[in-house]
């Protein structure tokens, strides 16, 4: 069922703490034999290859590295476009789970109504990111069969993160210190059903306008991004015709069990769910726009506000992005502390997980039982960082300050608190009869449609699928501790469930372990007061959060600012499936699905 | 039992006509007294109940100790709320629902024996009565469902129809066992049966079956499908607001009270007591029961539609059968 972990531990104390493993060895064979085989430009950057591909030859490159034996790159991570001064780069990052090797797919495409074939075909986890690509830089794909934007509405003037991008709002008044903000005009009905909108912002679209002509055609019809303030009760945009048997109800924005935001237009037959399709980007707030706005060290607290949940590791994906641009080192202390505060972090996420699924469920005890240990948790990272939910705790280099005095025994004593009371829920929720009949067999998703999907980890890891950023692409001081990584087996909400609270008993013991061999020194290293990463550098820095591989993708233009961040999201990965999951389920089914996922509509909708 | 005598004395000597009609009013005042005053009392207990369960401390504040007139400000908040009638839904039912929903849930405490002779109207078909009754509850959920115009409140008054019945004929069939060893469909005659024993000793299956049959009707977890906050947002009552839905609330509370009262009843004795019989030894039975019904809300998750139908159907169906063919047996033998 698990394998152990830290077995290349050697490999990664020859390359630094810092850095990951590198490639492969042999990957500059691979590289050479790569482009050999594909008549097309391979490079070895960082840790990952890089494939260069001209426009024309992207699926077709795209399906030889999925099914290649020597690549085997089977797992989509992301998709996405960097808007370059003359040309747009479009960005795919694969992985090979048996290589443990990760490859860059890149094109380049005319800035000008860019073009390409879509990968759909290929890996169906690409559909959302290439929708996304379309919402956020107008790339149009052919072929793709559910052409629609994604996070915004149709309508939307322009595409925000196309460098040319002009807002469409008229600029707000500058407020002095004495001065009453505008108010806005108050909302009304009228006004969002059709007339004028209200608030001199964006405009608001009444009924979503279908996409530019020309596109693909798909069921783009109705608007995904439609509001409910400007639709029928109930009714769901862009499912098809209305049968007379089937019920369409729209599960959200405003449900208890959609976890925030989320919309999930379905189709039921009864109790029967026929189909699903999920609508996000009611949280979007174009995080890695304002990113653009602001110098590397500034951006760390944002990254904290897109898995909420988890943003201890959302700051490290972020920082190890920066520093691997940057050429930052991080002072051993430093990592040992980023562990520990990243294992926390992962309990943590994982009882508000367990919580909120015994609430979908039905079970409500079990959630105030999970929420009493966090507690403890959240005093622990008060008295560390000063904040309970946000922490802001790692910098550039290192982290913010040391532990406080004490701070070690307090975490051991919370952590044998913690034992003793997954015993407690095992007792209470896990083993009842009736919980194990709605998780058994509920909601499977098959290893291969997981990696295709780009689902990554506990939910990736409840399929059977052997894979862990932490132990397989070595990161941190990860190599130097012993722990198991929790595997499942047929990847149905059961095993969602137990591989998270195995998940929880592996992390104490890495907290125990880094504790324990923690070294003394500096928490930050030397970080350069001007922060200037050479022009045209880039980075993809991903660590292993509670919800799979958190990821940050940073492009440098030399100036202080980042010219591009692109945020892997875990959740975005693993909801985009939940169709395939839930179809031919009962409506309590769905429920329980949309709750395994663990989704952060933070994260989600970013 | 002076009380009950001398108000007996007192009404027979009214004029003819006017004595069963004021008899009747003055039954009917004590129970709705009873069934509320109570019913304020249950609100708070199973506030109280769950947050010890959830380790809070629930009330605290409303009448100290123990926070135990909190129901009160909360029924005055209610009141005061906006009446909304949704635009989509059918007035009339609408409307009506929550007013039908209080009749069966009252009306089933006319058969309860509280004590000796303490009884509003011992009718001869007792359990019958009690089951007809019991039923009567769907037609309101029904109409809460269907009339608010909402797509989860349909899919909420669909399960309730589904399930009632799943829930309702091994409901029935387990009180059959009753009356077969009472020899009486009375609900007096049940009690007077017990002297010797407890029929839960002498019904052990048919007491099962009864319990989780009448959990089920109670709609509380695990078998608030009808309801299922989490996934049908409130099922029936989701448009429901303000005293509307407080009248919802104080129905499943009054089904609460008369299903433990039935089973208090019918299985465990009613008045009867080792020592000491009376009415006490009644209301002690029934507020055990309502705990246990607390109990089992507060920690398990919900089941979920299918599996209760064929727990109704494929399990308790034919054990409450079984249950009849072996008191039978029983009678024959030993009857």
């Amino acid at each position: 069922m698990s394998e152990q972990g830290g077995a290349n531990a050697e490999l990664v104390k020859e390359s630094g703490v810092n850095q990951g493993p590198g490639v492969p060895a042999g990957g500059e064979d691979l590289a050479d034999r790569l482009a050999a085989r594909l008549g097309v430009e391979v490079k070895v950057s960082g840790p990952d290859l890089v494939v260069e591909v001209p426009r024309e030859r992207w699926v077709e490159v795209a399906r030889t590295l999925r099914d290649d034996p020597a690549v085997d790159a089977r797992f989509f991570s992301f998709l996405t476009a960097v808007d370059g001064k003359e040309s747009m780069t479009l960005v795919a990052y694969l992985r090979s789970l048996s290589g443990k090797l990760s490859v860059a797919m890149k094109t380049a495409l005319p800035r000008e109504a860019p073009e390409v074939d879509s990968l759909c075909g290929v890996w169906p986890g690409a559909n959302w990111h290439e929708r996304e690509a379309w919402d956020m830089f107008g790339i149009r794909f052919l072929g793709h069969p559910d052409h629609r934007r994604i996070l915004l509405w149709e309508g939307y003037p322009g595409h925000p993160l196309r460098k040319d991008f002009a807002d469409p709002r008229p600029p707000r008044e500058r407020v002095g210190p004495g001065d009453r903000p505008a108010l806005l005009a108050p909302w009304s009905s009228t006004a969002a059903a059709g007339g004028p909108p209200p608030a001199p912002d964006a405009p608001f679209p009444a009924d979503g306008a279908p996409p530019a002509a020309g596109l693909a055609a798909g069921t783009g019809t109705g608007g995904n991004g439609s509001r409910p303030a400007s639709e029928d009760e109930g009714a769901v945009p862009g499912v098809g015709e209305a049968e007379p048997e089937v019920l369409e109800v729209n599960m959200g924005p405003q449900h208890p069990s959609t976890h925030g935001v989320l919309r999930v237009a379905a189709r039921f037959d009864g109790e029967v769910v026929r189909s699903v399709d999920p609508v996000i980007g009611y949280l979007h707030r174009c995080f890695e726009k304002i990113c653009e706005g602001w110098n590397y060290a500034q951006i760390v607290p944002f990254c904290d506000r897109n898995d909420y949940l988890g943003a201890i590791t959302n700051e490290w994906a972020y920082c190890r992005a920066a520093e691997a641009l940057l050429g930052i080192e991080v002072p051993e202390r430093a990592e040992y502390l980023r562990v520990i505060t990243a294992e926390l972090q992962r309990i943590c996420s994982h009882l508000i997980w367990f919580g909120t699924f015994s609430l979908d469920m039905g079970a409500t005890t079990p959630f105030i039982y999970a929420f009493r240990e966090r507690e403890m948790l959240y005093d622990l990272f008060e008295s560390l960082s000063g904040a309970r939910l946000l922490y802001g705790y790692l910098r550039l280099g290192g982290v913010r300050n040391d532990v406080p005095p004490g701070w070690f025994e307090e975490v051991e004593r919370y952590l044998r608190v913690q034992e003793e009371k997954l015993k407690e829920y095992h007792d209470l929720l896990i083993g009842n009869a009736i919980f194990l009949s709605r998780t058994k067999g509920i909601g499977a998703i098959s290893a291969e449609d997981a990696t295709a999907y780009g689902i990554s980890g506990p939910m990736l890891r409840a399929c059977g699928v052997n894979w862990d950023l932490r132990r397989d692409e070595p990161y941190s001081v990860y190599p130097r501790l012993d722990f198991e990584i929790p595997l499942g087996e047929v990847g149905d909400l059961y095993d969602r469930c137990i591989v998270r609270m195995r998940e929880i008993e592996e992390s104490i013991r890495i907290v125990r372990q880094a504790m324990t061999s923690i070294p003394e020194g500096d928490v930050v290293g030397k970080v350069p007061r001007a922060l200037k990463p050479p022009a045209g550098a880039e980075a993809y820095g991903r660590v292993e959060g509670p919800r799979g591989e958190v990821g940050c993708y940073l492009v440098s233009d030399g100036s202080p600012k980042p010219w591009r961040i692109k945020w892997r999201a875990p959740c975005f990965s693993n909801l985009q499936p939940l169709d395939l999951m839930a179809r031919g389920y009962k409506v309590a089914d769905l429920v329980a699905i949309v709750g395994s996922t663990d989704i952060v509509l933070g994260e989600v909708d970013r | 039992m002076s009380i009950v005598s001398s108000l007996n004395a007192l009404v027979g000597s009214l004029p003819g006509f006017w004595s069963p009609l004021v008899s009747a009013l003055i039954k009917v005042l004590l129970v709705l007294a009873f069934v509320f005053g109570n019913e304020i009392m249950l609100i708070w207990l199973e506030r109280k109940v769950c947050g010890r369960f959830q380790r809070r401390k629930g009330p605290m504040y409303v009448g100290r100790p123990e926070g135990w007139l909190q129901s009160i400000p909360d029924v005055v908040k209610l009141l005061a709320k906006e009446d909304i009638i949704p635009a989509r839904a059918d007035r009339w039912l609408f409307v009506l629902a929550p007013m039908v929903i209080m009749v069966p849930a009252v009306a089933l405490f006319v058969v309860i024996p509280f004590g000796r002779g303490w009884v509003p109207r011992d009718l001869n078909i007792g359990i019958l009565y009690l089951v007809a009754l019991g039923s009567f509850t769907i037609l309101s959920l029904f109409m809460a469902g269907w009339g608010s115009g909402n797509k989860w409140s349909t899919l909420g008054a669909m399960r309730a129809v589904a399930m009632l019945l799943g829930y309702e004929v091994p409901l029935a069939l387990s009180l059959v066992g009753v009356a077969m060893v009472a020899g009486s469909l009375s609900l007096v005659d049940i009690v007077h049966a017990q002297e010797r024993a407890w029929f839960v000793l002498l019904q052990p299956i048919g007491f099962l079956v009864f319990l989780v049959a009448a959990a089920a009707e109670l709609n509380r977890t695990p078998f608030d499908l009808a309801e299922a906050e989490q996934e049908l947002v409130a099922g029936y009552q989701v448009e429901y607001s303000g005293m509307r839905w407080a009248m919802f609330f104080v129905a499943e509370y009054a089904s609460l009270m008369a299903i433990s009262a039935i089973a208090a009843t019918c299985f465990f004795g009613g008045w009867l007591g080792p020592f000491a019989s009376g009415p006490w030894w009644f209301l002690a039975k029934l507020y055990f029961f309502i705990f246990l019904f607390m109990w089992v809300r507060w920690t398990f998750p919900r089941i979920r539609i299918d599996h209760m139908m064929e727990l109704g159907w494929k399990f308790l169906l034919p054990v409450a059968l079984l249950n009849i063919v072996l008191t039978g047996i029983g009678l024959a033998i030993w009857g």
